[in-house]
């Protein structure tokens, strides 16, 4: 899926940092070797946000459209992966994360999911975004307008050991809700 | 003089922020919500959602300094908002002792 011309102005931007988080493109994308070879290294144990996060992902590599870091601000270090691929349909993206829990306390999670959703919808021409999480992690989204999908997507084809939760938010309640709590990440208070 | 903003004030202040967070993100809004004791008893968003909340209401940068917080009770969290507010009364105070 081509990605359209960066959006600017008061909504949408491709501005990839909070105060706390910053993604950056992985350029050239990793293959699938090293991709998993990343995810060892970030969760050595493996678990379910690994296993969801790689057993959800288009099983084509040339079907992600781009691979970020995950990275603290306030240390420098990558405590993620995050993954944004064609999901099968022409009007919907599918937003992939992975942390080390440990790494990223106090909602650091919900602001690299919150920076990652930005970045599709000011990206690429889709009405929606989804993304699939352990169902373990599911109240970790209680946003609102975030729907709790009961489909699951095209590439949730390989075995999971887990539960799996999809979640999705629509274009519009992004631009309406979204943003306003991005802008309150990316602005401290004297900023507003 | 200072001002400082006072511990059970500020206790309240939290337990109000957080109910009511919780309040907007009950997946059964009808149904009884729990009152929340502690940091434990809130999820990813609600904790964003609450430290945005009193960032805005004490005009303190709290979102930053999240990480280094390693309490757990809404005590120990207005501990450390009660700090950043002292610390930014005691910056203006002389501030203003300098102009004059």
């Amino acid at each position: 899926m081509p990605r359209r011309e960066q959006v600017t102005g008061n909504m949408l931007t491709a501005r990839l940092s909070s105060r706390r988080i910053e993604l950056a493109e992985v350029r050239p994308r990793l293959d699938t070797a090293a991709l998993h070879a990343a995810v060892a290294r970030l969760v050595p144990d493996g678990g379910d946000d690994a296993a969801v996060f790689l057993g959800t992902l288009p099983e084509h590599a040339d079907a992600v459209s781009a691979q970020f870091t995950v990275r603290r601000a306030d240390v420098g270090a990558g405590i993620g992966l995050a993954c944004l691929s064609d999901c099968g349909a022409a009007d919907a993206i599918q937003a992939n994360l992975l942390l080390n829990p440990a790494s990223a306390p106090y909602g650091m999670g919900l602001e690299a999911t919150v920076l990652l959703l930005d970045h599709a919808f000011a990206s690429w021409p889709v009405r929606l975004v989804r993304f699939p999480v352990p169902a373990v992690r599911a109240k970790n989204f209680s946003l609102p307008a975030i729907i709790s999908e009961n489909t699951p997507p095209p590439h949730d084809r390989r075995e999971l050991p887990c539960e799996l939760k999809v979640f999705s938010i629509h274009r519009a309640p992004w631009e309406k809700f979204g943003t306003q709590l991005l802008t309150r990440l990316r602005r401290g208070p004297s900023d507003q | 003089m200072a001002s400082y903003v006072d511990k059970d004030e500020l206790v309240t202040q939290i337990k109000v922020q957080a109910m009511t967070i919780m309040m907007f993100t009950a997946s059964e809004p009808e149904a009884e919500l729990p009152e929340p004791t502690g940091m434990r008893d809130l999820d990813s968003f609600s904790v964003v959602q609450l430290i945005l909340s009193l960032e805005e209401i004490y005009d303190v940068q709290l979102l930053e300094e999240m990480p280094s917080f390693t309490g757990e009770t809404f005590e120990e969290l207005a501990d450390m908002v009660a700090g950043f507010v002292r610390a930014k009364e005691n910056a203006g105070e002389n501030l203003a002792q300098a102009d004059t």
